[in-house]
């Protein structure tokens, strides 16, 4: 499969060229996923996704799934899922490419917080700077082949690196917002 | 020694009665055969008698003392009776001498006399 | 036995006038028996009335109307009627058709054809609807692939991910259930109605149209029923067929109200009216089957003899394995494949064969460990406690301890009513606040299986006490024993075989449950159910394929060492 160059409104164009051979995940069982379509939503507006689901993908919950699904040659193109984890699904062996479209790629933070009433402050925060050290966030690198937020950490010669991405941020508070909204459009073209 | 006496025993399945107003007096040391037609009541009036069904009125007095009537009943295990079933009752799952001594856990016999009647 | 001796009966005249003569000491066993019966079936229904109900603002049908209101949840209602309508149908024609042939006709190799169905029977229908995916998935599937080879077409000969495919799949682990319940029937049909139609001179097909036919009607009607809320209360396949092709139904649909952010209440306002459907419907069918209702009917009534199928033995036969093979040999083969390749989709040679798979997920991988463990930790637990209640139980109501005690059948047998999703609704709102928090532990999912297993640990219980003669026990007591002594003496050393069975079909059961497991789990409690389902997700097909194998070998293991067990057991019947 050529996939060079390829540009997400370019599938849509082609009308139905890829008519069931798509899977994707559902927002309304990953927060992942939820942001992704949020983050999209805001980029392209609804019709990006009416028109998509005209060409009846194949849908999972997690966002780790379209990987597996694409592995396995059930449905060839993944539209969305957890890039680290098409990633490692590569490096396994499995005939996988992953296309980073040049409009932008959805960013998902996955953050670590403390609670504000936490009754161990402090162990928290030895728990914090333990995941934030630079040995730890390598590891997240190279063993989940996770893009981290600590500058030093080196990465895969064969993943792009993040300042050459652009990077479609979106935001917490709209996202708890827009939640219910967002659910109910997909089940809406997606039918579940 | 006892007696036993039956003051108005009834017991009901449904509609109809099986023991209709029983009165019997059984004197000390008498013996005491129930004779007639299937379905007359005489097991009825037997497992009464031991303490497995409990009368829907009436009474049942051992020595003058009421152990079954329509609001309590001596459960059979204290009634201190013997009863011998129609179907044997024998216990498949236990040997011959395990069916004779089972009984003997119960009378609180010392191991010897037990052993004896083996 | 010893005959009465007059100077006994005088002791009872010592002894004082206590009221406690009267009373029968082991009663406070019989009570806490009911009253936990009682209590585990009550108390997750009343919660989800209640938080179907009331909210902070008081009692309102608000949700009610929300849920008849959205356009979704009417789609996955009626979705679930089609699925099971069709399920209930196609499964008593296949049930009732291998009844028949089985019980009345001389069909070779009935022993291989029980055995078959019973494998049926007794593979989870999640992992027969996995199997499948991997059978039938339009591009990966090894089946559709085959096809493809064979007629170079670009298409897919079947595609599983359809509603169609769901309703295949059901079918196919739904049957076993109306099998049974025909068989049963069948056996008991007096050979003489048939003979009488012969010697009038109908043939061997009219015989079985109007004479066999409507005999059973009531028993096919029965299984119609049987096998429409068996399928009401999957969640297994429906989410793995049908959640990827847009298709809710209506346990798909509760567990997605629990995703986030969860809708508990708008759940159990779903789940009431399912509740009272399946309700409806036992109701109708205990009033269309008599009393015969689950429990197997013992006991032989006339002579029976068998149809001659003549040559079309071999056609019979071919049908027959045809079918076993959809539920039974290809979902095996291809879970065996899976087990044992690196890349299942890949043809299983000696270069793709590796055990990778299986020390992964029984020695490397923590959450299949610890599932494991749970597991069969919680089997063995659930089958003792719920052997041990469902005994007491069964003795209550066969000896009709108490007044009112035939009533605690009722209870006992409530669980039927109740989709297990439904029942993990209800869990879910009883134990994740005070007083009693379970939710998180593994005990959350021990009350749950208790409760979901009751019944069939009740009723074969109370049917192996039905086959006990009470003199038995009442010779115990007259020598002196109380009904407790007398229960574990006598009763239930020769209820022995019952009971074990009972215990195997509880721990079976428990080991392959997923809709109420699938909403009360948390990361420590898992099971190996739900971590099939979850594997899934990453497209661990290998694991899966392991662990699958796994529940099937083990309830493989119980059921054979059960069958040694009844073969050798002292008989008790009543004459």
């Amino acid at each position: 499969m050529n996939l060079k160059n390829a540009r997400r409104k370019a599938f849509l164009r082609l009308n139905l060229k890829w008519n069931g051979k798509m899977v994707t995940a559902h927002p309304g069982y990953s927060g992942i996923i939820m942001t992704h379509v949020l983050a999209l939503v805001n980029a392209y507006g609804w019709d990006y996704f009416r028109d998509l689901a005209k060409n009846k993908l194949h849908i999972v919950q997690s966002a780790n799934d379209p990987a597996g699904v694409v592995a396995s040659g059930e449905r060839p193109v993944g539209v969305n899922g957890a890039e680290y984890f098409y990633y490692k699904t590569q490096k396994q062996g499995n005939p996988i490419k992953i296309v980073y479209p040049r409009e932008g790629v959805p960013l998902v933070v996955s953050p670590v917080a403390i609670a504000k009433d936490a009754p161990h402050p402090n162990a928290a925060k030895l728990v914090t700077e333990f995941i934030f050290a630079k040995e730890s966030q390598q590891l997240l690198a190279d063993k989940e082949g996770l893009y981290t937020g600590h500058p030093d950490v080196t990465y895969p010669t064969d993943k792009p690196k993040l300042k050459d991405l652009k990077l479609l941020p979106a935001d917490a508070d709209e996202l708890e917002k827009r939640n219910a909204e967002i659910k109910k459009r997909f089940v809406e073209y997606f039918g579940a | 020694m006892a007696t036993v006496s039956m003051r108005a025993l009834t017991k009901r399945f449904g509609e109809a009665a099986a023991v209709d107003a029983l009165e019997l007096e059984i004197g000390d040391g008498e013996f005491v055969a129930l004779l007639g037609p299937s379905g007359c009541g005489k097991t009825t009036t037997l497992r009464l008698l031991a303490g497995f069904l409990q009368p829907d009125g009436g009474e049942l007095c051992v020595n003058g003392e009421v152990i079954s009537s329509a609001e309590l009943v001596v459960p059979p295990e204290r009634r201190n009776m013997s009863m011998i079933f129609q179907s044997y009752a024998v216990w498949p799952h236990m040997t011959v001498a395990q069916n004779v001594a089972y009984g003997l856990k119960f009378k609180k016999l010392s191991r010897q006399k037990k052993s004896m009647l083996n | 036995m010893p005959v009465s001796q007059s100077g006994t009966i005088a002791r009872i005249g010592h002894g004082g006038r206590f009221a406690f003569r009267f009373m029968d000491p082991t009663l406070p066993v019989w009570l806490g028996a009911a009253l936990l019966l009682i209590f585990l079936m009550v108390f997750p229904l009343a919660a989800i009335f209640r938080a179907s109900l009331w909210d902070e603002s008081g009692f309102s049908i608000g949700r009610y109307l929300e849920v008849f209101a959205n356009e979704q949840f009417l789609k996955a209602i009626w979705n679930t009627l089609i699925i099971s309508t069709w399920v209930g149908v196609i499964a008593v024609v296949i049930g009732a058709l291998l009844a028949w042939l089985v019980t009345r006709t001389d069909l070779p190799w009935k022993k291989a054809i029980r055995a078959l169905v019973m494998a049926s029977f007794v593979t989870p229908p999640f992992l027969g609807a996995f199997a499948w995916t991997l059978l039938a998935g339009p591009n990966a599937g090894a089946l559709n692939k085959f096809y493809r080879a064979l007629t170079g077409s670009e298409e897919a000969l079947f595609n599983i991910f359809t509603m169609p495919g769901l309703i295949f799949v059901m079918v196919l682990y739904s049957f076993p259930f109306v099998f049974s319940m025909i068989a049963n029937v069948c056996e008991l049909i007096s050979s003489d109605l048939e003979d009488a139609a012969e010697i009038l001179g109908a043939n061997k097909w009219r015989i079985a149209w109007t004479v066999t036919f409507p005999l059973a009607l009531p028993a096919l009607i029965g299984g119609f029923i049987l096998a429409f809320l068996h399928s009401l209360s999957l969640f297994g396949a429906p989410a793995i067929l049908g959640l990827p092709a847009g298709l809710h139904t209506i346990t798909t649909q509760i567990w997605a109200l629990f995703q986030y952010p969860p809708r508990l209440d708008m759940a159990a306002a779903f789940s009431v009216p399912l509740l009272l459907a399946t309700m409806l419907l036992i109701a109708a069918q205990k009033k269309i089957l008599g009393r015969r209702g689950y429990s197997t009917v013992g006991g032989k009534g006339g002579q029976k003899r068998l149809l001659r199928l003549g040559w079309g033995k071999v056609p019979v036969l071919l049908l027959v394995f045809a079918i076993l093979s959809l539920s039974v040999f290809l979902p095996y083969w291809i879970l065996l494949k899976a087990a044992l390749s690196k890349a299942w989709a890949l043809p299983l040679t000696w270069d793709n064969f590796s055990l990778k798979n299986v020390s992964f997920a029984f020695f490397e991988y923590g959450d299949t460990q610890r599932a494991i463990y749970n597991t069969f930790k919680l089997g063995i637990l659930t089958a003792t406690v719920g052997t041990l209640l469902a005994t007491l139980i069964a003795y209550i109501t066969n000896r009709n301890l108490f007044r009112g005690a035939r009533y605690l059948t009722f209870f006992a047998l409530a669980p039927l009513v109740i989709p297990g999703i439904v029942l993990a609704v209800g869990l879910f709102i009883v134990y994740t606040r005070p007083p009693l928090v379970l939710y998180g532990t593994v005990w959350i999912l021990f009350v749950a299986y208790l409760t979901k297993e009751m019944p069939i640990g009740f009723s074969q219980a109370e049917s192996t006490f039905k086959s006990i003669h009470p003199e038995l026990e009442d010779a115990s007591r007259i020598i002196g024993a109380n009904r407790l002594t007398s229960l574990i003496d006598v009763t239930v050393p020769l209820a022995r075989s019952g009971l074990i069975a009972a215990w195997s079909f509880i721990f079976i059961g428990v080991i392959r449950e997923l809709s109420a497991s699938i909403l009360l789990f948390a990361p420590s409690s898992k099971v190996v159910s739900v971590v099939i389902f979850d594997l899934k997700e990453e497209g661990q097909v290998g694991v899966i394929a392991v662990l699958g194998i796994l529940l099937l070998l083990v309830s493989f293991a119980v059921i054979l060492s059960v069958q040694w067990f009844a073969g050798r057991d002292p008989v008790a019947t009543r004459e």
